[in-house]
């Protein structure tokens, strides 16, 4: 269980870390490319459309021939997508590199993928909790590497010592060799029985896809997740902009980002610690209703540096905490040999969600001048993913036994 | 029986310091990456980065 889940929580804070600090990038490679802003911003969006719909199957191939392949493979595309990314010299090539290169090496080397292997060989009664780890891992690799990155473009000084840097092209080329040591890493999340064929599957990936959507908890489990990507992703995006408009100095939007990501680590760990004790249901209701509640502190509330870093502190308690809760309950119900593929699939639901964060956020306010529609918009939904939790049905699905194929 | 019981106390101890010392380093690197945050250098760049967004 310890390499499983030291390996996997490794591979995922590389994985999850390399592409949280890509914004960085924007700046240099617009101005050196003479490119628009829009074109870098669509290379992302292409990724993370691409990283939801790989995702798919990249969980099936996971589930059906082991997370080593995939990761093996995932982690090499990892590799070269940022080399690719970093020599691109037309917005084409670049949306092939950074876009969809970059969005299918991460759909096989994050959480789906990685929490199917935790759930096949951890035990039940430790599952949340390890789910936890490997996602706390996840949140650690972005609040780290976002300073790692900037250090690698731009150098760094501290005190009198001072770095310059290797220049956004290079610094891309060393995040590619640092992706390889997704490689070595995957060796310990080998499955022999998958990958020599020997487990054989008591379900289709249809059938368990069939079962999976026509189970209402399921449904409800992907409609809180919608709601998850929808909020996160606004105010990842928005808020900056907000505090601009809102006239506070810039230094309070890295302040709070910071402060985002160091709640988040201690919030997804929190969360799968506590999904041991008590119904997961329950936890992911109270998180979308205490988001809803803190979305509604802070716009009602004067703005301040200090209500700001409140805010941030507290939605960094929340901010990935729904993702160990509802991974453990998708494989307490339907168990853990396609929980990858199911994974795959509920991880779209939030990526579609964060799809129309983005542009909602960005479309209501080129319309109405303001964010304050799209604040509410994110509290209704956190009330209704809360509401809709509550009646999830923790327990595993009973399944009618196959009939025994007789001898004619 | 005394020096089992001893034995167990002692692994059990042991495994409790252990974890103590785990979250401790845990708690310490993340507070050293917060830090980096508020780096002045650092701090400057980002916040340039992030505002020239908008």
């Amino acid at each position: 269980m310890a390499q499983v889940l030291l390996c996997g929580a490794a591979i995922v804070t590389v994985s999850m870390g390399i592409r949280h600090g890509f914004g960085l990038w924007l700046q240099p490679i617009t101005m050196e490319r003479g490119w628009s802003r829009e074109t870098f911003a669509f290379a992302i969006a292409v990724q993370n459309i691409t990283w939801g719909l790989a995702g798919l199957f990249a969980g099936m191939l996971a589930d059906r021939l082991g997370a080593y392949r995939v990761l093996l493979a995932c982690g090499t595309i990892y590799a070269l997508g940022l080399a690719a990314m970093a020599v691109s010299p037309t917005p084409l090539l670049f949306t092939a590199s950074a876009g969809v290169l970059l969005g299918m090496a991460q759909a096989g080397t994050t959480y789906a993928v990685i929490y199917g292997v935790i759930g096949r060989n951890v035990d039940p009664a430790k599952r949340s909790w390890a789910m936890g780890v490997a996602a706390a891992a996840g949140s650690f690799g972005q609040f780290l590497m976002v300073p790692v990155e900037s250090s690698l473009i731009n150098g760094v000084q501290i005190g009198s010592l001072q770095w310059a840097g290797l220049g956004w092209q290079n610094a891309l080329l060393v995040l590619g060799l640092m992706a390889l040591i997704i490689l070595p890493l995957a060796r310990g999340l080998r499955e022999p029985s998958l990958e020599t064929g020997a487990a054989r599957p008591k379900q289709s990936i249809p059938e368990a896809l069939r079962e999976a959507f026509g189970y209402r908890s399921f449904q409800l489990l992907m409609a809180g997740y919608f709601v998850c990507g929808f909020q996160v992703v606004f105010i990842g995006v928005h808020m900056p902009s907000y505090l601009k408009d809102q006239g506070l100095a810039p230094q309070v939007a890295t302040t709070a980002l910071a402060l985002i990501g160091l709640f988040n680590v201690l919030g997804t760990y929190a969360a799968g610690s506590l999904g041991q004790r008590m119904p997961k249901r329950y936890i992911l209701s109270a998180i979308y209703l205490l988001r809803s509640v803190a979305i509604l502190a802070f716009i009602l509330t004067p703005l301040s540096p200090t209500t700001v870093y409140l805010f941030s502190a507290v939605m960094g308690v929340l901010w990935l905490s729904t993702v160990p809760p509802t991974n453990a309950v998708v494989a307490q119900i339907f168990g853990v040999q396609y929980l990858s593929t199911l994974g795959g699939f509920i991880f779209l639901s939030h990526q579609v969600g964060s799809f129309l964060g983005v542009w909602l956020g960005g479309r209501l306010y080129d319309l109405q001048g303001s964010y304050t529609s799209v604040w509410w918009l994110a509290i209704a939904l956190g009330i209704f993913a809360g509401l809709v939790n509550l009646p999830v049905r923790e327990h595993a699905i009973t399944r009618a036994a196959r009939p025994v194929p007789t001898a004619a | 029986m005394g020096l089992f019981g001893w034995q167990a106390r002692s692994h059990r101890v042991n495994k409790t310091v252990l974890r103590w010392l785990l979250k401790s380093g845990a708690i310490l690197v993340l507070l050293l990456v917060f830090a980096a945050y508020l780096n002045p250098h650092m701090a400057v760049d980002l916040a340039n980065r992030v505002w020239a967004c908008f």
